[in-house]
Order: structure tokens, then sequence, then C-alpha cells
């Protein structure tokens, strides 16, 4: 194997790791905190990538483009979770699977109302190509890299110095105790939807530069997303970390050795791995809002 | 036996009142076939979801299994439609069975997301791996090669209605008889208390197993049926878009009844129809009535019939 | 100030269709012990569930120094000044002792970490250990010391010893004491030993009813109530 070649493909790896990870967290903490499988997740994905080619369009700034898209992700993920999201906790799994896959689809629905069916092409903010390794990258996707490494630090920081963050780890397991100790759990809640759409939307805006956005982009990266929060293990951060950085290389370099393997491959790890594990390789086992496992 | 027989009568009267509706209202012919070969899916499904309590987000996966032999076996290796339906069922049941005990034994949410994965996957090889074979997006055509049928050459629609009608007809006493024997008692306990099912002796994975397989079957044959009818078949068959479909005309028909998925068929098709002329996104539409059935309308239509039905004859002690 | 700290009439609660409690009427007054007592299943936990804002009543009123707290959430209750220690005591295992105080000052404002953990210096030594290795004595007191904070006029305890070493409850009964000089308390017990040592009242529950209410000092010290159960 070129030994070129295979650099490549690895560096290519992470940026791919890279979107993975802000796309997976969310549904991550959203499990883990409220035991609930967020299927309309992508939804944020897909306006952050949309609205960030809006706004280039109208604007040229790419980075302008990225934060609306962040901001109108993070606001559409705080109006779902108020007005649907609070409405069908402590159901029963599946039904809030179902109900939240239907939310996906009408926002499906919306964006081929708003922006039609045809790819929206972003284009890159920079193109200029770096020399790693011998290798040739383009530091557009460097800085996806370093973005994700960077958010991934600022949630693990706010997850164990902030005062929220233990809050909300104390919720994930015993939702009724923070309560109890005046602490208006649904607040924190919220506030953690809100992160994780946000998340999803700085993922949509990343990368679309990368894809080609269309009104389905959401649905593989959906796939993708759930495979990489499966295997990591539904709940557990350092689970989908290690995930994503597994998949993103499994889908760069596979994708070397035979094409169809970088859609394939992620889909076989993910069933290998639950014929062994079940819950993954970092699963939680958790209590929410008093039902059981 | 004797149950079998004494069961002939709902489905007679349900298959019935279709042709009646066909002989009154010849136009929508084609209407009534589509309905009756997604009852069958739908039926599927209701066995999944409705009495053993397992989501699945891959139904149009097996689907496009019994679709696809069907169709591949039309086009390349034989010529009757009998024969290629056979395949398709085959290849259902092996699907099930080859999957199943991996599927089975996840967890619901897992079980869920696993056969959407399943389901993209299936996309993937039909549109892209697998192109040579399937033409990928263009479609996979065969009318032409198809042969007559003996009795009754179903390849006129109008014939073809009535085989679907039987066809439908055979899987709904079926169905009702499992519904009423302990095999349909054991699929609810399940859904009911799994655990408690295990402490009592039996095994629920066995059941889950059966209960996949036979969804399966149901869904590949339905898609077999779907490949005759249209003469040719697509990717779009399989989509992922399309799983909420026949979980939502499961809803609206009444998960767990027997002749729950004949409504949910007809008002799901009927609403697509009536819809599709004025909305350009079928995931808008879809999103928002199962958004609707989930919260409003949660028995279903045959569900909340029965119910009524039962309040009025059975008086509460 | 009102001397009747709670008042609880006529409350009916019910999981799903499941009827637990058919119209209690309990009075707490302010300053003293109550103790309810009763065997398992009788519908204490409930009634304490209900009082503490995570159930929802079918009928009946609840006033809590004045004020009709019935259908208020949970930490609107704890904000107002009533505390809730489950039975399970379960502690945010993944936090730290100190994380578990900082949760219960946040919303309090309360950071006299000093008054709170009085009766129970052990845990100023164990501060930076994960909560999930404490013992159940120690978490028991952890659980009392981050109710402490905000300095609550009512605790309501459930079982609180139940589980623990002799040695352990000594302490604790020692540490109720103390606290019941300055606050008010309410606790389910299955240990009548216990229950005669402390209480000034005693509640007797059967069936989701009130049986029996007991408020001769002797006859508590006595245990005349267990008669009752």
């Amino acid at each position: 194997m070129d030994k070129e070649l295979l650099i490549s493909a690895v560096l290519f790896g992470f940026s791919v790791s890279a979107i993975l990870l802000l796309v997976s967290l969310g549904i991550s903490i959203g499990f883990g905190l409220m035991r609930i499988i967020n299927m309309e997740q992508m939804i944020y994905y897909t306006f952050g990538a949309y609205i960030t080619f809006t706004v280039v369009t109208y604007f040229g700034s790419f980075w302008l483009g990225l934060a609306c898209g962040v901001i109108i992700a993070a606001l559409l993920g705080f109006i779902v979770e108020r007005l649907l999201l609070r409405r069908i906790y402590g159901q029963e799994l599946m039904f809030t699977m179902v109900v939240t896959f239907s939310v996906f689809l009408i926002g499906i629905g919306i964006i081929q109302y708003v922006w039609g069916l045809a790819p929206k092409p972003v284009s890159s903010p920079t193109d200029t190509i770096l020399s790693i390794f011998g290798v040739s990258m383009p530091l557009y996707r460097v800085i996806v890299i370093a973005i994700a490494a960077l958010v991934y630090i600022l949630l693990q920081l706010l997850l164990n110095k902030t005062i929220i963050g233990k809050a909300l780890r104390a919720g994930i397991g015993d939702p009724d105790n923070v309560q109890g100790l005046g602490i208006n759990i649904s607040k924190i809640i919220t506030f953690t939807f809100v992160v994780a759409s946000g998340l999803a939307g700085l993922g949509g805006a990343l990368n679309a530069p990368l894809i080609m956005t269309g009104p389905y982009m959401g649905f593989d990266m959906l796939l993708f997303a759930f495979v990489t929060v499966i295997l990591g293990g539904l709940g557990s951060i350092k689970g989908t970390l290690v995930s994503a950085l597994i998949l993103g290389q499994v889908i760069s370099v596979g994708g070397m050795v035979w094409a169809p393997l970088s859609y394939l491959a992620p889909f076989l790890v993910m069933f290998f791995v639950i014929l062994i594990k079940p819950t993954g390789l970092y699963g939680v086992v958790g209590k929410a809002f008093g039902f059981e496992e | 036996m004797k149950e079998l027989f004494k069961g002939i009568w709902g489905p007679l009267l349900a298959v019935s009142v279709l042709v009646a509706v066909r002989l009154l209202i010849p136009a929508k012919m084609n209407f009534l076939t589509e309905v009756s070969i997604f009852a069958i899916y739908v039926i599927g499904c209701n066995l999944l979801y409705g009495y053993l309590g397992m989501v699945s987000f891959g139904q149009p996966f097996y689907l496009t299994v019994g679709a696809y032999s069907t169709g591949i076996y039309l086009a390349y290796i034989g010529t009757s439609p009998l024969i290629s339906l056979g395949v398709g069922i085959g290849a259902g049941l092996l699907v099930g069975l080859i999957l199943g005990p991996f599927f089975v034994r996840l967890r619901g949410d897992y079980f869920a997301l696993v056969n959407l994965a399943i389901c993209a996957i299936g996309v993937f090889i039909v549109e892209k791996l697998l192109l040579p074979i399937t033409r990928g997006d263009d479609g996979l055509w065969y009318r032409a090669r198809m042969a007559d049928t003996p009795l009754l050459d179903i390849r006129q629609s109008g014939n073809f209605f009535y085989f679907v009608l039987f066809s439908l007809f055979i899987v709904l006493i079926l169905f009702r008889y499992m519904d009423r024997s302990t095999l349909g008692a054991s699929f609810r306990a399940v859904k009911g208390n799994e655990r408690k099912m295990r402490f009592l002796g039996y095994s629920a994975f066995k059941l889950k197993l059966a209960g996949f397989t036979l969804a399966s079957m149901l869904a590949s044959f339905s898609g077999s049926l779907f490949a005759i009818n249209f003469g040719f078949v697509n990717p779009n068959l399989g989509t992922p878009g399309r799983a909420a479909d026949v979980l939502v005309a499961t809803l609206m028909g009444g998960a767990g009844t027997v002749y729950g998925p004949l409504f949910g068929s007809f008002a799901f098709l009927g609403f697509r129809d009536i819809v599709s002329s004025y909305t350009i996104s079928w995931e808008l539409f879809v999103g928002i009535l199962t958004i609707v059935v989930l919260f409003k309308f949660n028995k279903g239509i045959w569900g909340n019939i029965e119910a009524i039905i039962s309040n009025k004859f059975y008086k509460k002690p | 100030m009102n001397t009747k700290l709670l008042v609880v009439e006529n409350l009916e609660v019910s999981y799903e269709k499941l009827k637990a409690l058919f119209g209690v009427s309990i009075e707490i007054n302010r300053g003293e012990v109550l103790a309810i007592v009763g065997r398992n299943g009788m519908g204490k936990s409930t009634l304490f569930r209900a009082i503490a804002g995570f159930l929802k009543e079918d009928s009946g009123s609840i006033v809590f120094n004045g004020k009709d707290i019935r259908g208020m959430k949970a930490y609107q209750v704890a904000r107002l000044g009533l505390k809730y220690i489950p039975q399970d005591k379960q502690v945010f295992s993944d936090l730290k002792v100190r994380e578990n105080l900082e949760l219960g000052s946040y919303a309090t404002k309360d950071y006299d970490w000093d008054t709170a953990l009085k009766y129970f210096p052990k845990l100023k030594d164990i501060l930076d250990r994960k909560s999930g290795s404490l013992s159940g004595g120690e978490r028991q007191m952890l659980l009392i010391a981050r109710a402490l904070l905000g300095k609550p006029e009512l605790i309501l305890m459930d079982e609180p010893t139940e589980g623990l070493a002799p040695h352990v409850i000594s302490e604790l009964t020692y540490a109720f004491k103390e606290i019941s000089k300055y606050i008010t308390l309410a606790i389910i017990e299955q240990n009548l030993p216990m229950v005669g040592e402390i209480a000034d009242q005693v509640y007797c529950m059967k069936e989701g009813k009130i049986s029996n209410k007991i408020t001769d000092k002797q006859e508590i010290r006595d245990l005349g109530f267990e008669r009752f159960l």
C-alpha cells in the first residue's frame, strides 16, 4: 500500500471523525439525560448547512454563515424541545422515536419547500493546501478538525467544571433528586438540547463545503450518527469520541481499499460490535424521570 | 381446523366489500389493488409492532428484498410470475431467518435503528453495488418477459386484482387464526412483559424470531406483488424515508387488531392520493400525519370501532 | 408564624388507575418531630412524595406555612423550604461529595457548609471522594447535609435508618435530635425504638389511610403504637 495514500486517508479520516463527533454528541447526551432517541437531530444539521448556504449567497462570508447556521439550529432545537419534546418525556421509548422521526420528516419537507430539491453548493472559505507529513491536505479540513477538538474540550469543561454541567450529570442518573434540591431540571434539559442542536448545526455548517447539500443530506448522516452513537454506547461522551475516531478511519481508509466500503464499513463495524457487546463500547444504562430500563 | 374454517367469515366479508367497491367504482380498481397489496405489507408491520411491540424503521428493506428478488427472477431467470412470487416470499423467509437471530435480541431502540441501517444498506446495494444487475436508479423492467399463468392470466390488471384479493384473503384467515391462537397470545404477552414470559418458560427469543420472520415474509410477499403489479422495480421502494409510511398506516388502522391494516392501508393511500396533488413534499405529509395519528388518534380506525362495539355489547362489571 | 407548619387535608392519590391514598389528613406542628409508621406498602412513601411535589394528587389540599402547595412542581416546593429525602439513599454517584453539596447550595444560595456538616464531621474528610463509593451510612449523612442547605423549615425523610448498622443509627438519632431543635422533621420509619426515642407525634398508616394518631408522649416512649400496626 502506498504510504502517502495511507497517510492522506488517515488525515482525511480525522476530518470525517470531526463531523461525526459534532453531530453525534447531541444524540448521546440527549439519550443519557432524557432517554429520548432524538431522531430529528439531523434537522439541525441540515438547517445549519442550508442557512450557511443562504448567508454565503447573500453576504459572501462563510464564517458569518456558519455562525448564523449554528444559532438558527440552536433556536430550532429550543423550539422543538419546548413545544414537543417536553410533552413526550417519560413516554415509551418507541413512541418518542416515532414522534421524533416524524419531526425529522416534517423538517425535510420544510427544507424542500423553502429551498427546493436541487442541491446547493457551498464553497470552502479557503482553498489553501497544506503539506503535512509529506502529503497534501486542504487547510479547511484541518480547521474542521481543530474546531471539533476545541468543541470537545469545551464540552468536557462544561460538564466537569461548571455547576450546570454537574447538574446535568447528576440529572442523567437521578433527575428527581436534582429537583428535590430546588433545581429546575427542565431548564437544564432545555439548555442541553439547545447545546446539542447547536452542535449538530455546527456539524452541518462545517460539512457543507465538503459534501453535497441536499434535502436528504440528513438521512445519510442520521445513519452514520446513529452508528457512531450505538458503537460508542448511548449516553457516553467518551464513547462517542472513541467511536467517531474509529469510524472516521474506517470510512476513509476503508473507502480507499474498496470504494463501497466507505458507506458499508461503518454499518459492518456496528453490527459486529453489537453482536459482542449489545450496549456498545461504553454503553450507559441509567434512569431518567423515574422509569426503569 | 374447525377454528380455521370458523374464521372464514370475517375475511370473506372484508374481501367481499373490496370486490363490491371495485364493481361499483371500476375506475378505482388500480387503487384497490394497491390498497390490498399494501395491506399485506401493513399486516406484517402490525404483527411486529402491534402484537410484539417491536418498532422497526426498516420494513422497506424486506419489501425491497421481495420486490427485487421477483424482479431479478423475471428479468433474467424465468418468466412465470407465480414462481417469481415464490422466489420473493422465499427470499423474505431467508433474510428473516438470517438477520433475525441477530436483530431480535437487541433492545427495542437498537432494534429499530439497526433495521434503519439495514434499510439504507439495502438501498445502497440495489442502487450502486449491484448496479449491473439491478440497473440502479433507472429501475429494472421486465413486464414484457412475464408469461401467462394457469387458471387466471394475472398479467391483466383485472385478473391480478382478484389474485391479490385472494392472497389477502388467505393472509387474513391465517392471521386471524394466529390472533386467536396460543401463538398470538404469546406474542401479545411478550409485548406486555417479556421478562415474565421468560420466567414462565417461554422463549421470548424464539417468539420474536418467529414474529420477525413472518413480518419479513409478509413484507417480501407484498413487495413481490408490487413488482408484478408495476412490471418494474426501482430503489425508491426501499428508502428509509418510506419507513414511516407503513408505521403510520399500521397506527391509523389500529395496531394490534386483525382488520386494522386494511383500514390503515386504505386510509393512508387514500390520504396520499388526495394530498399529493397539493404538496410537493411526501415527507412533510407523512411526518404531520404520523404526529397527528400518534397524539390524537392512537387506537386507529378499526381500533376505535372495536372499542365502541365492545362498549356497547359487553357490559362492564 | 403558623404553629401548624404543614396541613394536609383529605389527600387522595392514585398511580394510574390504582388508588394509593384514600383521604389522608395530617398536621405537622412547627418544631416537632413527627413519625409515620406502618407496614410496607401502606402508602407512607406515596404521601411524602405527593407532598413534596413528585406525584399528582387526585384531590385534597396541602398547605405549607400558610401557602397552598398542591400542584406545585418539586423544585418549587423545595425552594419554599420543604425538603424531601427519598428512601433509596441515592446520591449523585458520578459526582464527588463536594459536588453533591455544591448542587445543594446552588439553588438555595446557602454556602454555609459548616452548619450543614455540623453533625456529620466525617463528611468533611471525604469531600473529594466520589459519592458512589460511600457506605450506606455516609450516603444518608450526605443526603441529610445536602438537604440542610438552604435552611429548610421542614424535612421529610423516608426510612433514613433502613439497612444501617446500629452504631450509625445511634449517630443519626443523635443528629436528628439536635437538628430537630431548629428544623421540623417528619420521618417515615420502621425502626420503632428510634421513633419512641425522638418522636413527638406518631401517625399510623394502614392501607392508604391514617388509622391512628398518638400524641401522648408517654405512650410514644412506651411504643404503645406498636399494637396498631
